[in-house]
C-alpha cells in the first residue's frame, strides 16, 4: 500500500499556495518534507488531513482514489492518516492517562462513569507499546519535552486499527527539543517506520535529516522542486534546493539603496542583549536606516523586538537610543518606540472600535483641548491619513473589523507613525497582506525612514528583507551571527545563514 | 453603519470610477438609515409601550398622569446612577457584581452620618468615601493580586452584606434624617423629579468622561483588546484599577440618593439593584450607539424597563413580574449585543 498525492493545487485568492504537488509515500519510509517559510508545507499537510479543501488533484491509498477537493478530516482519519501538529497538542496539567484519552474518549463503566482502572490499564499498554518512560498518573508538565512529544504521538496513533500501516505526519516535532532528545525521538520514529507506518516528517532542522530520512521532497513557492534519495540528503544540497534562486534573480534583487554605514550616526544600539530565546544580540540602527532581522521561527526574533519596545525585560545587555539607555519601565513600552506586532488581531487591532479610534489609539491626547476631545478635528486628521496611506474603508467611522487585513495593517502602520517615534519596530509587517498593500506599506516605511526614523524589521519573507533593508542581521538560536549588506544581501544568503547552526553541527 | 461598512469598499472597487462615488454615497445613506433605526429602536419601543399603557382600559386611568410619570421617573434615578457604576467596569470588559451591596453600604453610612446630626455635605462625602473604598479594594484585588473580577466583587459584596448586617442589626435607619435631603427624593421642579435631574447630571458627567476625554477612549480600548492596549502603551493596570474606583464612587453616590428616595436606609436594599443595573448596562449596547456600552443607551434601557414594570404594576400584576421582566431583559440584552457584534463582524 502506498499513499499518493497527485497534482494537488490550492489557491488563496490570487496566491497559489500549492501548484500541482505530487508526493508518494511508501510503507516503512521516513519521508522528509522541506521548504522555506511560506513554501506550502503547512498547506499541503492541511489538505492531506482534510482541514483545508484543495482546488484540484487526487489522493490515493492503494487502489482507492479520491479527489482532493472532497477530502474531509473524517476520510483522512479512515485512511489511517494521523497528524501531530506543531504546538498545543498536549495538556500539561492533566495526567498521561487523561492526555491519551483526549480525542478518543475514556472507557466507560456502569452508568456512564469513567472506568479509571481500564483507562489506566489501556494507557499502561500504550506506554509499553510505544516504549515511553512515564507512568499513567504522571502529569504531562512533569515529563521531559521529548516524553511529552512521545505521549502526543502515542495519542494520535493509538486508534489505528492496523498497526502495520497508516500514515503519521509529524510537523516540526523537534522544534522544542535538545539534541539528545532529538535522537531519542528519531529512534522512536524509526521503530514506527520499521513496523510499516508511512512517516511524513516536516522540519526546518535540515541537519537532522541525513542518516535519518529515507527520502526528501523539497517545496518552493508551492511546487515540488526536487526529490532526494537517502544517500543524496545532505545539508548543503537541501539548502540549495530550498532557496533555489537563479543567478539573474539574485542580481536583480540586490538592493539598490545602499547607505554608506560610515556616514550614519548610530541611534539605536543593542549590546549583548539576552532575554528569553535571545542569547546574545548586538546590532545598531542608524538614523534613516532600515535594518532587517532574519532567522528561523524560534530564533528569538520577536523577543528581540519586545525587549526593544520595553515589554519584555532583558536579562542582561543594554539598549541605547541616542546614547541614552532605554530603561525597563515595568513592562510599559518606551515612548520613543512603536511596534507593528506580528499578530494583528491579538496584539494590535481594536476590532469593535472605529477606524478613527484605531488610528489615534496612541495619540488620543492630540485632539484634547480645553477639556474636550475634538471629534471633528480628529476625524479630519484621520481622513487625511486614510487618503495619504490609501486605506480603503467605508468611512473614517467604519468599524475596524469591517476592513480587510491589508487595510487594517496600513492603518496600524499609520497609527505607529502618527506617534512620531524615533524607532519603528516591524514584526512580519506584510504577513497575509496582498501584493498591492504590501508595496504600499513598504513605500510608507521607506518614506518615514527617509525622515530619520530608525526601522528594525523582522520578517520570514526574505525577499521582503532584501527589498526593504539597508542591512540585515542574521539571528541564529538567539545570537546575532552575521550582518549582510550591499550585493551580499540576497534571499539565498539570508536563508543559508539562517540555517547557520546546522551547517556547523554537521 | 454596518451595511455601508460591508458593501461600501466592495462596490467602490467593482464599479467604474464615476459610478462608484454615486453608488457609494447611496449605499452610505442607506447604511446611515439602518444605523439610525438600530440606534433608536429601543427608545421607540419604550414610547410604544407607554402609549399602549395609556390607551389600555386597565391602566389608562392612572398611567398617563403626571403623578405616575413622577413616580416612575423618580423611581429610576438611583438605578440610573447604579447602572453607570456597572457600566464603567463593563466597558473595560470587567464585571463589578458588588455595585448593589456597595450602594447599600453607602446608604447606611450616609444615613448614619445624617442621623448623627452632621451637615448634609459630610454625609454625602461619607457615602462617596465608603463607595470609593470598596472600589479601591476591588481594584487592588483584581490588579495586584490578580483574582478574577467576578470572584472578587462577588466575595466583596457578601462581606459588605455581613458588615451592614452587623452594624445595623438588620434594622433600617429611619430616624433623624434631615428633611432637606428627603425632599430631594420627593419634590419636583417643573414636574420633573429633582432626584431624576441629579441622576441625569451625573449621567451627563459620565458621558463627558467616556466620550470627550482620552480616559474614556482608553477604557473602550481596554475593553476591545487589552493586549493591544498594553502594547500601544496604555497603563492597563492603572486603568483597570481606576474603573473599579470610579464605579465604586458612583455606587456610593447612588447609595446617598437612595436615602433621599426611600426616606430610609434599609440594610438589604442594595442587592435589589444589581440585576436591573446589569440588565440596563447590557441593553445599552443596543441603543443610541449600537455595538458599544454607552450612557444614554443605558438611560433609554432603564426607561424601557421602567415603563413596562410601571404599567404592569398599575395593571395589577404581581410584584414578581418585575423579576421576570428584568431577568429576561438581562439575557435579551446580552443576546442582542452578541447578535449585533456578529452581524458587524464581516
Amino acid at each position: 500500500m502506498t499513499f499518493r498525492v497527485e497534482g494537488v493545487t490550492k489557491r488563496f485568492g490570487p496566491t497559489v499556495a500549492l501548484d500541482g504537488v505530487d508526493i508518494e509515500l511508501l510503507p516503512g519510509e521516513i519521508h522528509a518534507l522541506c521548504g522555506g517559510n511560506g513554501s506550502g508545507k503547512s498547506t499541503l499537510i492541511k489538505t492531506i488531513t482534510g482541514v483545508e479543501i484543495a482546488d484540484s488533484g487526487t489522493f490515493s491509498i492503494g487502489e482507492t482514489v479520491a479527489p482532493a477537493s472532497e477530502a474531509t478530516p473524517a476520510q483522512a482519519h479512515e485512511w489511517g492518516i494521523r497528524c501531530l501538529h506543531q504546538q498545543g497538542s498536549t495538556f500539561g496539567s492533566l495526567t498521561v492517562t487523561e492526555n491519551l484519552a483526549a480525542g478518543v474518549g475514556f472507557p466507560k463503566a456502569f452508568g456512564g462513569r469513567i472506568d479509571w482502572r481500564a483507562a489506566r490499564k489501556h494507557s499502561r499498554e500504550l506506554l509499553a507499546e510505544f516504549d515511553i518512560d512515564a507512568g499513567p498518573d504522571q502529569l504531562l508538565e512533569e515529563l521531559r519535552p521529548v516524553t511529552r512529544q512521545m505521549v502526543a504521538i502515542a495519542r494520535v496513533l493509538q486508534d489505528q486499527d492496523d498497526s502495520n500501516g497508516g500514515i503519521l505526519i509529524l510537523d516540526e516535532p523537534t522544534a522544542s527539543l535538545s539534541a539528545a532528545d532529538v535522537d531519542r525521538l528519531h529512534a522512536a520514529v524509526v521503530r514506527f517506520a520499521e513496523r510499516g507506518t508511512m512517516v511524513m516528517y516536516v522540519t526546518h532542522r535540515l541537519g537532522d535529516l541525513p542518516g535519518f530520512a529515507s527520502r526528501a521532497t523539497v517545496l518552493r513557492d508551492g511546487r515540488v522542486v526536487g526529490q532526494l534519495g537517502a544517500s543524496e540528503i545532505r545539508h548543503d544540497r537541501l539548502v540549495e534546493m530550498i532557496v533555489g534562486v537563479s543567478e539573474e534573480e539574485l542580481l536583480s534583487a540586490a538592493s539598490s539603496h545602499v547607505i554608506d554605514a560610515s556616514v550614519l550616526d548610530e541611534r539605536l544600539v543593542l549590546t549583548d542583549l539576552v532575554g528569553g530565546p535571545v542569547k546574545g544580540a548586538s546590532l545598531s540602527v542608524g538614523s534613516g536606516e532600515i535594518v532587517g532581522v532574519a532567522g528561523l521561527v524560534g530564533a528569538g526574533r520577536s523577543s528581540l523586538l519586545e525587549m526593544v519596545l520595553g515589554v519584555q525585560e532583558p536579562e542582561s545587555g543594554s539598549i541605547e537610543l541616542d546614547g541614552e539607555p532605554l530603561k525597563w519601565r515595568a513592562g510599559k513600552p518606551h515612548d520613543a518606540v512603536a511596534l507593528v506586532p506580528e499578530n494583528r488581531v491579538l496584539d494590535a487591532a481594536f476590532l469593535p472600535l472605529s477606524l478613527t479610534e484605531n488610528i489615534v489609539a496612541t495619540t488620543t491626547g492630540r485632539c484634547w483641548r480645553k477639556g474636550f476631545l475634538h471629534h471633528r478635528a480628529e476625524r479630519t486628521q484621520v481622513r487625511q491619513i486614510i487618503s495619504d496611506n490609501g486605506i480603503k474603508a467605508a468611512s473614517e467611522e467604519a468599524l475596524f473589523q469591517t476592513l480587510s487585513g491589508g487595510n487594517q495593517q496600513k492603518a496600524i502602520v499609520a497609527r505607529c507613525l502618527r506617534g512620531n517615534p524615533d524607532v519603528l519596530l516591524l514584526d512580519e509587517p506584510t504577513q497575509g497582506v496582498d501584493f498591492a498593500a504590501r508595496a504600499a506599506i513598504h513605500e510608507t516605511i521607506r518614506m518615514a525612514a527617509a525622515e530619520g526614523l530608525c526601522v528594525l524589521v523582522v520578517s520570514s519573507d526574505l525577499e521582503e528583507l532584501v527589498l526593504m533593508c539597508n542591512r540585515v542581521v542574521v539571528l541564529v538560536e538567539g545570537r546575532t551571527t552575521e550582518t549582510v549588506s550591499g550585493s551580499d544581501l540576497t534571499p539565498e544568503n539570508l536563508e543559508r545563514l539562517g540555517f547557520g547552526t546546522e551547517v556547523l553541527s554537521v | 453603519m454596518s451595511e455601508s461598512a460591508e458593501s461600501g469598499p466592495n462596490t467602490a472597487e467593482d464599479m467604474p470610477a464615476d459610478g462608484a462615488a454615486l453608488t457609494g454615497s447611496r449605499e452610505k445613506s442607506k447604511g446611515r438609515m439602518s444605523a439610525a433605526i438600530e440606534a433608536y429602536t429601543l427608545l421607540f419601543l419604550a414610547l410604544l409601550v407607554a402609549v399602549l399603557f395609556s390607551e389600555l382600559p386597565a391602566t389608562s386611568g392612572v398611567f398617563p398622569t403626571a403623578a405616575n410619570f413622577q413616580a416612575i421617573a423618580g423611581g429610576q434615578a438611583v438605578l440610573i446612577v447604579a447602572t453607570l457604576a456597572v457600566l464603567i467596569p463593563l466597558i473595560c470588559d470587567e464585571f463589578d457584581l458588588s455595585v448593589g451591596a456597595n450602594l447599600g453600604l453607602a446608604s447606611v453610612v450616609s444615613a448614619s452620618v445624617m442621623a448623627a446630626g452632621l451637615p448634609l455635605i459630610v454625609a454625602v462625602i461619607a457615602g462617596l468615601v465608603s463607595g470609593g473604598v470598596v472600589g479601591v479594594v476591588n481594584g487592588l484585588l483584581v490588579t495586584r493580586v490578580g483574582v478574577n473580577a467576578v470572584i472578587v466583587t462577588l466575595g466583596v459584596s457578601v462581606i459588605i452584606h455581613g458588615i451592614v448586617q452587623y452594624k445595623t442589626g438588620g434594622k433600617s435607619i429611619t430616624e433623624g434624617l434631615p428633611d432637606s435631603w428627603l425632599s430631594v427624593g420627593s419634590e419636583s421642579i417643573f414636574g420633573i423629579p429633582v432626584i431624576l435631574l441629579i441622576a441625569l447630571v451625573i449621567a451627563a458627567i459620565v458621558y463627558y468622561l467616556l466620550t470627550y476625554t482620552p480616559y474614556g477612549r482608553q477604557l473602550y480600548m481596554m475593553g476591545a483588546n487589552r493586549q493591544a492596549a498594553k502594547l500601544v502603551g496604555l497603563r492597563t493596570n492603572w486603568l483597570l484599577f481606576s474603573c473599579f474606583v470610579v464605579g465604586g464612587l458612583l455606587a456610593g453616590f447612588a447609595g446617598v440618593l437612595q436615602v433621599a428616595r426611600a426616606g430610609a436606609a434599609a440594610p438589604s436594599v442594595g442587592e435589589t439593584f444589581t440585576l436591573p443595573a446589569f440588565a440596563a448596562a447590557f441593553l445599552s449596547a443596543a441603543a443610541i450607539k449600537p455595538g458599544r456600552y454607552n450612557v444614554w443607551g443605558s438611560v433609554v434601557a432603564i426607561s424601557f424597563l421602567a415603563v413596562i414594570n410601571g404599567g404592569l404594576n398599575i395593571a395589577g400584576a404581581s410584584v414578581y413580574i418585575a423579576d421576570f421582566v428584568n431577568g429576561t431583559a438581562l439575557i435579551a440584552g446580552v443576546a442582542l449585543a452578541v447578535f449585533l457584534r456578529r452581524r458587524r463582524g464581516a
